[in-house]
Order: C-alpha cells, then structure tokens, then sequence
C-alpha cells in the first residue's frame, strides 16, 4: 500500500464516520443557543439542527449546518482515523503491541468514565445509575451503552497511543520520558487503596497519593519525578531480560 | 552485506513510511480471533452464570446474607476470569497471552478492583491461572494427539 492510497483511506474513513456520527441525536445542543422543539445531530459537536421531526420528513430550509462544528468534528474523525491506521499499521519495531495497549487503555478509560463521582455511569452513553433510578434507562442504553462506550474509549485508546508513538519518533524523542510519567501519574487517579497498616497517606494517585478532597501540586510533581524513575529503570530492565532471552533462546 | 540491505528496505518507518501490510492483516486478524472468542466467551459466561454461581455457592458459605441474590453475580465474575483464560489458551489465535492479559487486566482496572478487596484480587488471579493451567494441558494433549497422528 503506497502512501497516497492510506491518506485516501484515512480521509475516506474520517468522511464515513463524520457523516454516521449523524445517526447521533442529542437533545441539548453545546453550543447552548438551541431552541426549544429542536434536534442536534452529530458527535462530539452536534454541526446539524433541525425540527424534532423524523430527519426526511424536514424541508431542506429548516435544517440549520453549523460548519465550524462540522470542522471540528472532521478533524476529530480525520485524527481518529489516523491514530487507528498507525496502531494497525505503522507499528514501529514490528512489536505488534500498539493494539492491545490501546484496547486495554480503552478498559482503562472506561473505568475512569465510569467513576466520574457522579450518579451517572458511563460516557458518551450513560448505561448505570448509581443512585437508583435505574428503570429510567432502557433496554438499549442498558446494554449497547457499555459496548459503544468501550468501542469510543477503544478510539481514545488509538490516539494516545498513536501520540506516544509519535512523540518517540519525532525530533525530540526525549519528550516521552515526561509525556509518559505525566499520562501514567494523571492515570493513577484511578488508584484509590483503603487506608491500612502502619504507613498510610489517604488519597488518590500512585506512588504518592496526590489527591485528597483537594488537589496537591508538589505531591503531584513529585509523583512524576517518580514515574519518570520507575519508567527509566522498568525500561532497561526490561531491555536487559528481553536481550537475555534473546542471547539464551541463540 | 545483501542480507542487511534487504532487511533495511522492509523496516517500516512508523511516521511517513510503511510496514509489512501482510503483518499488519496477521494483527488484525490475531485481533479479530481473540476478539471473537472474548465475545463468545463472555457470552457463555452470561448465559451459565446462575449455574456456576451455585456451584460456587455449593462448596463456599460465601453467598448467604442480603436480600438480593448474588449468585449469578458470583458466577459471572469467577466464570468471566475462568473461561476467557480457557478459551483464549485453546483457541486463542497469534499473540494469544497479550490478548488475555488485555482481557484479564483490562476488566479488573474498569472494575476497580486494584483498591478494591485484596482476596479478590487473590481469587481472581487463582481462577485466572486455574483455566490457563487447565486450557494448557488440553492444548498439550491435542498437540500430542497431533503429533502421533503424524
């Protein structure tokens, strides 16, 4: 495959989901300025307003195209599409690992979604309520929520990890010995252990929990100082047994 | 000296150039296989879940107490961490351990359990390893079988 035929594809794609992310109806715009009696189409902007009426029976006049949303969206898709073409392939080093790193961090991110501290559960699909009111939601958001939600963040998952490949492969490779312990402590705020045994510091965050009903800046930086350590060495010891393994496996 | 040359020429470059396209299908296809025999799994997990809550449930006193019934609950959690790591060790396709890892690990963080109960942590991992041990020795078996057939 030559270099035009995938920008072809990328763009042929980011058109494709751009014009299925329509299928998406909110009923308050973001923009904030919808009237009432009106539908929003399109995701995560909604570039499209129209009547609230089933979309074919609305005359041409009444639909309302909002380009500068309709921009933002595309790039989104386009930077999508891209990102999921690199995980599959450009896979530096051919370590055929970019893609079950961006599927797990898709689990790990719907976990954080998850538990945003509100009643609702899940984003962009709520599926759970955790304060009981649970027969509100129906079948559908149910069930397909948590799948939709886990295919998005799966997305997510492909940029980050699409990023992290391009900051490793760019003019300043030097860049991911922070950009990955700022991701991986920012990450860690999921880690919430229960206070026990003789030494405990309460909160969210690891190796030094950095937030506790208030955010802490110097736990936080130290927490990436931390991570830039662990990082460093984790990498070279795994440098060390992969060759190893290598020189016994010869 | 031709040997480097040529092995030059396949390296992609992960930014402007290209890699192998025949690699890239063997992930996708790697993925689609794992992926499916996730689905499928979990599926089954679902529909025998009841079953295997009480079975759970027959040989631990840990199901008793609240006023909702846990079992298929139990089930679900032990089945999910058992069957995926059996299935994917029999039937898995390329790269089939970075898959399970994705599916072991990837529940258990969205779960929260890294902060949750440190025996289920314990629990999982055991059931974890008990199904790959177990899907292990029938893939041995099925390639001895293999191998005489031969």
């Amino acid at each position: 495959m030559n270099i035009k035929t995938s920008y072809i594809i990328v763009i042929l794609v980011a058109i494709i989901a751009t014009a299925l992310s329509l299928f998406v109806v909110a009923d308050e715009s973001l923009i904030g300025s919808t009237p009432i009696n009106t539908a929003t189409r399109g995701f995560p902007f909604h570039f499209v307003e129209h009547p609230e009426l089933p979309l074919l029976l609305v005359p041409y006049e009444s639909i309302k195209f909002l380009p500068a949303l309709f921009s933002i969206n595309f790039s989104f898709w386009l930077l999508v599409s891209a990102s999921v073409y690199q995980v599959i392939f450009l896979d530096p080093g051919r370590k055929r690992t970019l893609l079950p790193t961006a599927v797990f961090l898709g689990f790990v991110f719907t976990g954080i979604s998850m538990g945003r501290g509100s009643c609702e559960q899940g984003f962009p699909i709520v599926f759970n309520s955790i304060c009981g009111d649970n027969d509100a939601l129906s079948f559908f958001y149910r069930f397909g929520g948590p799948i939709i939600d886990l295919a998005y963040w799966c997305l997510m998952g492909a940029v980050t990890v699409s990023f992290f490949v391009w900051v490793t492969h760019s003019r300043l490779p030097v860049l991911k010995y922070i950009l990955i312990p700022i991701f991986l402590t920012s990450g860690s705020f999921i880690y919430d252990k229960p206070c026990d045994g003789w030494f405990c510091i309460s909160g969210r965050g690891f190796p030094l929990p950095y937030y506790d009903d208030e955010f802490s800046w110097i736990v936080y930086l130290v927490d990436i100082l931390l991570w830039v350590v662990i990082y460093i060495v984790g990498k070279n010891v795994f440098r060390y047994l992969k060759k190893k393994m290598g020189k016994s496996t010869a | 000296m031709r040997k480097q040359t040529v092995l030059k020429q396949k390296a992609p470059n992960p930014l402007t150039g290209h890699g192998n396209t025949k690699q890239a299908i063997n992930v996708l296809k790697s993925f689609v296989k794992n992926f499916l025999i996730w689905s499928l799994s979990s599926l089954f997990v679902w529909r025998v879940s009841p079953y295997l809550g009480k079975l759970h449930c027959t040989y631990t006193d840990s199901c008793g107490g609240g006023w909702i019934d846990t079992t298929p609950l139990v089930g679900l959690f032990f089945g999910y961490f058992f069957f995926t790591a059996f299935f994917t060790t029999v039937i898995g396709g390329n790269f089939k351990y970075i898959w399970l890892l994705v599916w072991i690990l990837g529940p258990l963080i969205l779960l929260n359990f890294f902060y949750g109960d440190q025996g289920l942590l314990r629990a999982v991992a055991v059931t974890t390893i008990c199904g790959w041990f177990l899907g292990w020795g029938i893939l041995k078996m099925k390639q001895s079988l293999k191998r005489k057939k031969v």
